[in-house]
């Protein structure tokens, strides 16, 4: 198949080399149409093309499939070529791969065929008329959201003229896209189209280049067709100035199918097995550099490795460096740790507690457990939600004919923000409420009961307040867990109960995080 | 992985004491001690034809008091004196004497002396005024009046001489009585071989 793509390319380079010469010459002069090139791509899958822009039809007894009908022009000569070749098939879809007007203008041609696009594509199309299309953002260098004369230069040129309506010189979003129509079929991610016996699938691959793509996969011919793709076919690879995320969506939505050959819009084709290969090369690139990520390494000590080191004989390894640069500047780290703590407490007395007391005394710390859950957004930042219990004190209190014994059991459950200044240490800070049980006993002497006598104590109360802390960190089985030690101070502001003998409580222990879920993007 | 293993260990160990938590336990009751018998209100001899009442209360060994007055036995030890006439403990005096006025209560007992007189007597009598502070911490003025007839006396507070039966129950200077703690005492005073003395209560 690639030795009959191959030859297949080189018959068609020079008819493609006279298409563009007749492009060029457009800006000077009304030029004739340039050459309409129709050749078999697989079975009954054909491969229409002009100029450096191609797309692809189905023929079938049930009818015909046309993929990007591309301009008016191109459009009506294709329904002619189509009448011409194939008189007893009707075209019954025109499938767009997004809204742009150097795709979807002819749509209107094909007037007894049901147009199918994205679900967003007639909303893309909408907004479209605000401003010069992205893929030409470039060109527009004074930000008017119009095309200039001294702005249209370059491979666009002869197409962006071709629009100009008015012949003013200049190209405004209303003259590209005033016969791009919307379309009232669309679907999601995927949708199944069926002619007779053949079947062909929509896929949408993601955000790469527009909102509202779709790719078009022929199971039967095993051909994938795709408009404005990542640069895939070159090599080494290159996320240029595009989002890696949108790269990934991409690979991973259209690298799974079951097919041989990916054609691209412009006519040249990448094998499956290419594709996968850079699948996943990219693929355990982006967990290497987000694991030295989540490590806190720079992007320069992360490019000194020699990651991906299972891909060194890959023909995209040449291209590590930068590509390391741009999955490192985009990579997004979402974690989830759960932790559990022991630790001891201690709680300053607050001088209210004691004063006009003969006796007084206050202290005493069961050792304390906590557990706490982080949600870490990045490296950086992340929302702790701690509960420490089992903290306990005990004070007693005395006047010459009052006894007073309790103990005050508490339970705390904080709220924190994370903020990891190393890997090794983060601070915390939040807020905080502490439940308190105390229990105890006091004697009133000398006089008659009830007043006097012994009476049991228990009382449950609650303060707010808020806690701050450190987390040091060691890291062990590969970040997997950590051994962790938090310390936290808690300060309530609210007068304390009576029972209630510090206002300051610090704690500190040993404890082990571990990582329950971590999602990289 | 010794750091690991011993962390790990310290860690199960401390979440289980903290689990094993508990607060103090309730001590044993107190025990009942005694038994005191107090006056309602500080009393002198009394005059024969009047009244006078008493309360009884046990303290424990926390030092709390209970008051068992209507739960208390009350009995005079000479009836021809003094007797009980109204329930739980009020009592009458019926000509003069000495009468033991008693509680009893679990096997516990106290009693005090009451001392009944006729209303005339000869003179010169030392009277007294009766300061009764009642509670701790408060003080009482009891005066001491010379009489040398019956409307005619002398105020010689100043002069007499004062104690207390109990001085951690009231203690008194120069006419000045001041509850201690509580209980019952009887003040007395005396001034050129005339003496007098009340008895008072102060209350828990």
């Amino acid at each position: 198949m690639s030795r009959g793509l191959t030859a297949w390319r080189r018959a068609s380079a020079a008819l493609w080399f006279a298409a563009f010469t007749a492009v060029a010459s457009a800006q000077t002069t009304a030029a004739p149409d340039p050459v309409l090139d129709i050749a078999p791509l697989r079975g009954d899958l054909y491969l229409a093309r002009e100029g450096d822009q191609s797309t692809v039809f189905l023929v079938t007894p049930d009818g015909i499939l046309v993929g990007d009908p591309l301009n008016l022009s191109f459009a009506r000569r294709l329904r002619d070529e189509l009448t011409a070749r194939f008189p007893r098939q009707t075209v019954r879809y025109v499938v767009l791969s997004h809204h742009h007007f150097d795709r979807a203008e002819g749509a209107s041609v094909f007037t007894g065929a049901e147009i199918i696009a994205h679900a967003r594509f007639n909303s893309e199309l909408s907004s479209a008329g605000d401003g010069v299309p992205a893929f030409l953002g470039v060109q527009d260098r004074n930000r008017n959201r119009q095309l200039d004369p001294a702005e249209i230069e370059g491979p666009n040129a002869a197409l962006l003229l071709s629009r100009d309506r008015n012949h003013d010189g200049t190209v405004t979003p209303g003259e590209l896209y005033g016969n791009v129509r919307s379309v009232r079929t669309s679907f999601g991610r995927r949708r199944e189209i069926r002619l007779g016996t053949r079947r062909v699938e929509l896929v949408h691959p993601g955000n790469w280049h527009s909102a509202d793509m779709a790719t078009l996969f022929f199971p039967g011919e095993r051909v994938v067709f795709a408009v404005d793709a990542p640069p895939v076919d070159a090599v080494p690879f290159a996320f240029g100035t595009g989002n890696p995320a949108d790269v990934y969506d991409w690979l991973h939505a259209i690298a799974p199918l079951d097919f041989d050959t990916l054609v691209l819009e412009n006519g040249r084709t990448v094998t499956a097995a290419a594709l996968r290969e850079l699948t996943a090369y990219l693929d355990d690139l982006h967990a290497e550099v987000a694991v030295q990520y989540e490590q806190w390494r720079s992007v320069g000590a992360v490019q000194a490795t020699t990651i991906p080191e299972n891909h060194r004989e890959s023909p995209h390894y040449a291209g590590r460096t930068r590509q390391i640069a741009d999955v490192y500047a985009t990579v997004r780290l979402r974690r989830i740790e759960l932790a559990t703590t022991a630790a001891g407490s201690y709680s300053q007395r607050d001088p209210s507690f004691c004063q006009s007391y003969v006796v007084c005394a206050a202290g005493g710390a069961v050792p304390a457990a906590s557990a706490g859950a982080s949600v870490l957004i990045g490296r950086h930042v992340g929302v702790v939600g701690e509960l420490a219990s089992g903290q306990q004190s005990w004070s007693t209190r005395r006047l010459p004919l009052y006894d007073e014994e309790v103990a005050l059991r508490q339970a705390r459950g904080s709220i924190l923000v994370r903020i990891d200044l190393a890997r090794t240490i983060a601070v915390l800070g939040g807020i905080s409420q502490t439940w308190g049980d105390a229990r105890g006993m006091n004697i009133v002497r000398g006089r008659v009961a009830p007043i006097g006598g012994r009476h049991a104590i228990q009382h449950r109360d609650r303060l707010p307040g808020f806690t701050t802390g450190v987390d040091l960190a060691k890291p062990v089985f590969h970040d997997r867990a950590a051994l962790v030690a938090p310390l936290r101070v808690t300060y309530t502001p609210r007068p304390l109960p009576w029972y209630w003998p510090s206002r300051i409580d610090a704690s500190a222990g040993i404890g082990i995080r571990v990582r329950l879920l971590r999602v990289v993007q | 992985m010794h750091c690991l293993r011993a962390a790990f260990i310290l860690l199960v160990a401390s979440a289980l004491a903290a689990c094993r938590a508990s607060y103090p336990s309730q001590p044993t009751s107190a025990s009942v001690l005694a038994l005191q018998v107090h006056y309602r209100s500080a009393m002198g001899p009394a005059l024969v034809g009047s009244g006078f009442a008493f309360r009884a209360y046990t303290v424990d060994s926390d030092g709390v008091f209970e008051d068992v007055t209507s739960k208390a036995t009350w009995s005079s030890s000479n009836s021809g004196v003094a007797a009980l006439t109204t329930a739980p403990s009020g009592f009458s005096a019926f000509a003069p004497g000495l009468a033991d006025i008693s509680a009893t209560y679990q096997g516990m007992a106290s009693a005090v002396t009451v001392t009944v007189v006729e209303p005339d007597r000869e003179f010169p009598v030392l009277k007294l005024g009766l300061g009764d502070p009642q509670f701790i911490g408060l003080t009482s003025a009891t005066f001491a009046t010379l009489m040398t007839s019956r409307t005619q006396g002398v105020n010689v507070t100043g002069s007499a001489a004062w104690s207390s039966s109990d001085p951690s129950v009231a203690a008194v200077r120069a006419g000045r009585v001041t509850a201690v703690g509580a209980g019952t005492a009887r003040i007395t005073a005396t001034f050129n071989g005339l003496s007098a003395s009340y008895g008072l209560s102060v209350q828990p």
